[in-house]
């Protein structure tokens, strides 16, 4: 488990805190975050999907992450903090369609990517990483 | 309303309250047997007569003009006592409490008792048990102390208003009418201090229970043990339901233990190492153990809080837990398409 993030992560130019779509797929919640996890983000993030996950008895979630132009560490630490909350429901954490840039600078900053089940390149592979 | 339908002889009730008001409170140590830390101050710590008179400052002068007073008003208490009660019976209190009549006339008679005994002003251990008793029974029997504040504020202004003749000079009668209204203070304070110790009593006694509740760990099928957690969870609950779980996994020989918490009403990080305790003991078992019932609100607190669950196998609801609890054990549950209706007659 990583450390919580420390401090608040300042708003950008958003006021719509709606983070993400979420779509549920055979008990299989799809997450597609399309814009920048700063805390307010992260926290509405976090109480809509689990709230999903929690009604659906969600089996499995994929945060699908290919329309992120960019993540800084905070953001991805806020991801996996968000992916083990998942985990304590009981579901796996597919992580699906880090764009290449993203995966260079955390390889660059020594990110620990830990805390997913799976890391995959497109939505339809973590549906298949989740498997039935 | 001073008085109520019966009155608990204080020794029963109250652990020897009146052999002790006499001195100022020492080490309260020798009172406290058996009852739970911190939860009560034993009734030799209240406030005795000495301390009462102090506090209020009820001097030898407000005894002699509230004496004055009663020589006056004493002589009328049946008429005070017939107003009283008309005043009462229009109270919302009154059917609930003083529906029998042959109740009512006891407290009527105790309550000519009580006037007499604060007409003599004679604030001693005597009276203040008396009083102190007066507010226990009223918590005892639910009676409010709004109720009884209204009562008392209500029998002041009969005394004053409806029985005293005007035969004091008005500076004369200033002084009595302060003096009495000092008294009834202190019986006021006298009677919310014991009522509120019953109470908290009462509140330590369901502290207690709901601590004490059993923690019935049930078999849920061959090899699944299930255990609902309710309530608070302190190192003495932990280690209850540890010594529980253990003690029927070694009777059961179960392979699955399912801990459900849903019903745990505050989640922190003592709480969750309690938990995650268990989860380790009962794999050294030989018995897996999973976790069910942990809300939205619950996963983002231990996550935000930093904390370690380790490899504990977690599950939103208790049906999820139990479909992975059958997998574990090697049984499938099918839909057989057979329904049952209705009852037999």
């Amino acid at each position: 488990m990583t450390a919580p993030p420390s401090g608040e992560r300042p708003e950008r130019n958003h006021v719509d805190l709606t983070p993400t779509s979420l779509s549920t797929i055979d008990r299989v919640v799809i997450a597609t975050l399309t814009r920048d996890l700063t805390s307010a983000v992260v926290q509405r993030l976090r109480d809509d999907l689990l709230a999903r996950v929690h009604e659906v008895r969600a089996r499995g979630v994929v945060f699908d992450v290919a329309s992120l132009y960019l993540m800084d560490p905070w953001e991805f630490r806020a991801l996996q903090q968000t992916a083990a909350m998942v985990r304590l429901l009981g579901a796996r954490v597919v992580l699906a369609g880090l764009p290449p840039q993203v995966v260079e600078a955390l390889a660059a900053l020594d990110v620990d990517t830990a805390g997913f089940d799976a890391t995959v390149a497109t939505v339809h592979d973590a549906l298949q990483a989740l498997g039935r | 309303m001073p008085h109520s339908a019966h009155a608990p002889h204080p020794h029963e009730t109250a652990g020897g309250s009146a052999d002790s008001s006499s001195h100022p409170p020492t080490g309260s140590d020798s009172h406290r047997t058996g009852t739970w830390p911190g939860s009560e101050v034993p009734f030799s710590a209240l406030a005795n007569a000495y301390q009462l008179i102090e506090r209020h400052q009820f001097t030898e002068v407000d005894r002699e003009l509230v004496r004055k007073m009663g020589a006056i008003l004493n002589p009328h208490i049946d008429d005070f006592l017939t107003a009283f009660y008309v005043w009462l019976s229009g109270q919302p209190e009154y059917d609930l409490f003083f529906a029998d009549p042959g109740r009512l006339a006891r407290v009527r008679s105790l309550q000519a008792a009580y006037w007499r005994s604060f007409f003599t002003a004679e604030v001693d251990d005597e009276y203040v048990r008396y009083r102190r008793e007066v507010g226990i029974v009223h918590a005892r029997i639910g009676l409010s102390l709004p109720a009884y504040f209204a009562s008392m504020d209500k029998g002041l202004s009969l005394w004053m208003d409806e029985v005293y003749d005007g035969n004091l000079t008005p500076a004369q009668f200033l002084a009595c009418q302060r003096s009495v209204t000092k008294l009834i203070h202190i019986d006021t304070a006298i009677v919310v201090e014991a009522y509120s110790q019953v109470i908290n009593e009462k509140i330590a006694d369901q502290a207690r229970s709901i601590l004490e509740m059993s923690t019935p760990v049930t078999a849920l099928w061959e090899d699944i043990l299930m255990l609902p957690v309710v309530g608070i969870v302190d190192s003495r609950r932990a280690q209850d339901i540890m010594r529980s779980v253990l003690t029927r996994i070694a009777e059961t020989r179960a392979r699955v233990f399912i801990m459900d918490i849903s019903g745990v009403s505050v989640m922190d990080t003592a709480v969750a190492n309690h938990l995650v305790k268990v989860t380790r003991a009962t794999r050294l078992m030989g018995c897996e153990c999973l976790l069910s019932g942990l809300s939205p609100a619950i996963a983002q607190t231990i996550v935000e809080l930093g904390i370690d669950v380790g490899k504990v196998h977690t599950r939103a609801t208790l049906r999820d837990a139990l479909e992975d609890a059958f997998g574990r054990i090697g049984i499938e549950i099918r839909k057989t398409g057979e329904i049952v209706r209705g009852g037999a007659l």
